[in-house]
């Protein structure tokens, strides 16, 4: 694991660097956007391309973060993609409509009660997972239909929709040069306010994974399950976090996408979940569990990010683009399993003549 | 040994994989009706020829012929195809088919004509029925194999085998799950292949086994073999010599250790139809082994205590002092430090690192304001006792999975001596380990008992219970059948009591009675 060798003491830093798996990942995106600057240097580095990039990132860096935590443990999380419509709509509906006879309230307060609220969808997926043993595939499908039904259901199909100017909009629409006010920032001032907020949540599930005892234990409950519980580890506490977690990301996510959007509607966020798991599983995530790191959630939407944006950039039919992200997908899961130990030996086996 | 009697041959094999030599110029020869003991230390190289054998590995260097024929194993199923079959500790049989279904899995006998579809069951319900009779096993082949106990899996892991005209079978540790009555049956089983020409290679832990059943005894050390001789040369004293490489003292002592007072007390534990009123006294600095048959209780009742699985009823005391534990959380707060007996499973996360490992149960006691980890303490920690416990790895980073079995349950005693426990359980602490790490072990139970430690042992080699114990709690059919004294209790004694035959004190005959207490 990733996780133990980069902590590797006594060995020369080419070593740590041919088993930091990341590398691999970040070499990729390194070459992918190389490949774009070369076909459109004039597009593709432009700062306003390059915080679409970024807002990208931050929606699906967030949400594969979550992913990898809950994969982990060896769980699953389907419902983000609903989650997001659902916070989102909420959140709006809070702001604007007012819930029954509760007239609207601010804008800090919608958003900490929609972050509560898909904190508790997570740790209700984590509690019918650990506590009635329903397999997460299941729990969170069912939040998958219920969530995006809701949504719908509150607005009647409607988004609501914010004015411009609502201070809101900043959130998702702003970047760092309006938010402070600078003029003429060029790149760095472009950075998106999500982007940042992105890198603040990594830094701290970083922090979570690698610095507290919290983190040896989710990586020990994905390891095997059944020893850390022998080893006194509250295995259930354990993974319900990592379902809060991914609750609450889906939500951030969500309240952040509704801001970029301008609007609450139960349309948006469908099959997200399936991106942020191809970002993780990209990112060095095993489907098996225990494995996964934050920095590989991360590269991995960020391949997918430049990927997509590269494609638009080139003009790229969007029917070719999904063909080719799916082709990735693949290619770099049978890729780090062959680097992983597996092996191309039956390549020989196809090839050479029968003995 | 004439050629044309050699079923098997191998020439000088080796094998290295990253950073060791598992296997240097190997040989080995197998004849027909022969019973090959091969026997070493773990890591000794003994599972990595059998899994070169068994096509499981590519051999580095070196020639294997097979029926005086050199061949290039490709795979398993190539080993198949040459006759070589092994058998592992772990069963590869699907629970919910029958014994039949599981002898032919994949090659399953068809109907004539368009019923090629479909599987002949009668057919194969009737060949699978003559491989189990040819091997003696009272077993009907429609049996499903999860109603089977383990010793009757391996028969039909032996028939799998003979249904492919398996001319050479190698048995992993067959042995070590099996009770003293079932071992006898599987030897039964292993004489019968022998009288039909099969030669079989058998890997074992257990000497005594050894001398009951091999015609011959090849020993490895460090990837190389040091003796080979027939068992009417062999001695056991010798066989350990040769496999260790030194003199071997007393195997199982425990030194003098001051017996203070009551430390654990357990009071009419109960579990239906697994464990019934169990109780016994645990004092510090004793080690109380637990004997008795497989499946008597002992692991269960060890796991109940540690709050692993649930009890319907009975008092755990501590210090005379009533304490609840309904997890291992529990029990550890409590000072109960767990060593199960199925170490890659329950004991280790073999993914993660031995650091990791180690530190698990103690990763609280290693934090700044409860909430970040001293990384440096975990590192310090974790080397004193790996320094302690003599565990051999290069660095602390190493997997687990990459450790031989006894530096694994080394690794696995580390990670609970690191909490300092007060009362120790363990479960076959030396099961399936080389016999330097077992003496080590032992030793190291000698200190804990003389620090004021309490151990709970549950172990089925009566040489060990008998070595080690202070007091010795006799299971049988989940209840207590006697508790004796370190001097009363002979092997016999403790056999006639685990096996029911002896109920407090007096020789029940010859069916069982009812129990008195």
């Amino acid at each position: 694991m990733t996780k133990t060798d980069s902590r590797t003491e006594k060995s020369s830093f080419l070593a740590r660097l041919g088993r930091f798996r990341e590398i691999n990942v970040l070499v990729a995106l390194i070459l992918l956007g190389l490949y774009f600057y070369w076909r459109r240097p004039d597009i593709f580095v432009k700062p306003a391309n390059l915080a679409v990039i970024m807002r990208f990132i931050a929606t699906f860096g967030m949400l594969a973060i979550g992913e990898v935590l809950v994969i982990i443990t060896g769980g699953i999380d389907l419902s983000v993609g609903s989650m997001l419509a659902f916070t989102g709509v909420i959140t709006a509906w809070m702001m604007l409509k007012g819930v029954g006879s509760i007239p609207p309230i601010g804008v800090l307060p919608a958003i900490l009660i929609t972050l509560t609220v898909g904190t508790l969808v997570g740790i209700w997926h984590g509690t019918f997972v650990t506590k009635l043993k329903i397999p997460p595939f299941i729990i969170t499908l069912g939040t998958y239909l219920m969530a995006r039904g809701l949504a719908a259901n509150i607005t009647r199909g409607y988004p609501q929709v914010f004015d411009s100017g609502h201070p809101f909009l900043i959130l998702g629409q702003g970047d760092l040069a309006r938010l402070f006010g600078w003029h003429g920032g060029g790149l760095f001032g472009a950075i998106p306010i999500s982007f940042v907020i992105l890198l603040f949540i990594a830094t701290i599930v970083y922090i979570i994974l690698n610095h507290t005892p919290l983190g040896y234990r989710i990586y020990a409950v994905g390891g095997n399950i059944e020893a850390a519980r022998l080893s006194g580890v509250n295995v259930d506490r354990v993974r319900i976090f990592c379902y809060a977690t991914s609750g609450f990301l889906a939500a951030l996510t969500g309240v952040i996408l509704a801001s970029r959007l301008g609007q609450g509607t139960p349309v948006v966020g469908s099959a997200y979940e399936l991106w942020a798991i191809a970002a993780a599983v990209i990112g060095g995530t095993s489907l098996m569990g225990g494995e996964g790191t934050v920095l590989g959630a991360i590269l991995g939407a960020a391949i997918m990010g430049v990927m997509q944006n590269g494609m638009v950039v080139l003009n790229l039919s969007s029917y070719i683009q999904d063909v080719i992200l799916g082709m990735v997908l693949v290619i770099a899961v049978v890729y780090d399993t062959l680097r992983r130990g597996g092996s191309f030996d039956f390549l020989k086996k196809w090839f050479s003549r029968p003995a | 040994m004439s050629e044309q009697n050699l079923i098997l041959r191998v020439e000088g094999i080796s094998k290295a994989f990253p950073g060791v030599q598992a296997l240097s110029n190997v040989d080995l020869e197998l004849a027909a009706g022969e019973v090959l003991a091969l026997v070493g230390e773990n890591g000794a190289g003994k599972s990595t020829l059998m899994k070169i054998l068994s096509g499981a590995y590519r051999k580095d260097t070196g020639r294997i012929f097979v029926g005086g024929q050199e061949v290039e194993i490709t795979g398993p199923r190539h080993a198949q195809q040459l006759g070589i079959a092994i058998i592992y500790q772990e069963f590869n049989l699907a629970p919910n088919l029958s014994a039949a279904a599981n002898i032919f899995m994949a090659r399953e006998p068809r109907r004539p004509g368009l019923g090629r579809l479909f599987v002949d069951r009668r057919q194969m319900e009737q060949e699978a029925q003559k491989l189990l009779d040819r091997i003696g096993a009272r077993i009907p082949a429609s049996t499903l194999v999860r109603n089977l106990s383990v010793a009757e899996r391996q028969m039909v892991e032996i028939a799998k085998a003979l249904a492919v005209d398996a001319r050479v079978i190698i048995m992993d540790e067959p042995t070590s799950a099996l009770g003293e009555d079932e071992v006898e049956k599987l030897f039964e089983v292993i004489r019968t292949l022998k009288q039909q020409g099969i030669g079989v290679i058998f890997i074992t832990h257990r000497l005594e086994e050894v001398f009951r059943i091999a015609d011959r005894i090849v020993v490895l050390r460090d990837g190389a073999r040091v003796g080979s001789m027939p068992i009417q040369e062999a001695t056991p004293e010798k066989v350990i010599q040769l496999m260790v490489g030194r003199e071997v003292g007393d195997l199982f002592h425990k030194q003098k250790a001051e017996i203070g007072p009551p430390l654990l007390e357990v009071r009419g534990l109960t579990r239906r139809d697994v464990v019934e009123n169990v109780s016994f006294t645990l004092r510090r600095g004793e080690i109380l082994g637990f004997a008795g048959l497989v499946g008597a209780g002992r692991t269960e009742t060890v796991r109940m205590i540690f709050g692993a699985d649930p009890k319907d009823a009975g008092d755990i005391l501590i210090d005379g002092k009533p304490v609840t534990i309904e997890s291992p959380r529990d029990a550890l707060a409590a000072g109960i430090g767990f060593v199960p007996e199925d170490r890659s499973n329950h004991g280790l996360i073999l993914r993660l690192s031995v650091l990791e490992n180690i530190a698990l149960p103690s990763l609280d006691q290693h934090t700044r304001l409860r909430v970040w980890l001293d990384r440096m303490g975990l590192v310090k920690t974790a080397q004193e006792f790996v320094n302690k416990l003599n565990i051999r790895i290069a660095q602390l980073q190493q997997k687990a999975m990459f450790l031989s079995g006894g530096n694994q349950q080394k690794t696995v005693v580390a990670k609970w001596l690191a909490l300092r426990p007060r009362i120790l359980i363990m479960d076959e602490p030396t099961r399936g380990i080389d016999v330097g790490a077992k003496a080590e072990i032992h030793a190291l139970m000698s200190r804990l008992a003389q620090d004021g430690v309490g151990i709970i042992m549950v172990s089925s080699e009566l040489p060990e219970i008998l070595g080690m114990s202070d007091r010795i709690l006799v299971m049988s059919e989940g209840r207590v059948a006697a508790i004796l004294d370190r001097e009363e209790a002979t092997q016999e004694l403790i056999m006639a009591y685990a096996s029911g035959e002896k109920v407090d004190g007096q020789i029940v005959s010859p069916a069982p009675a009812p129990t008195t207490s």
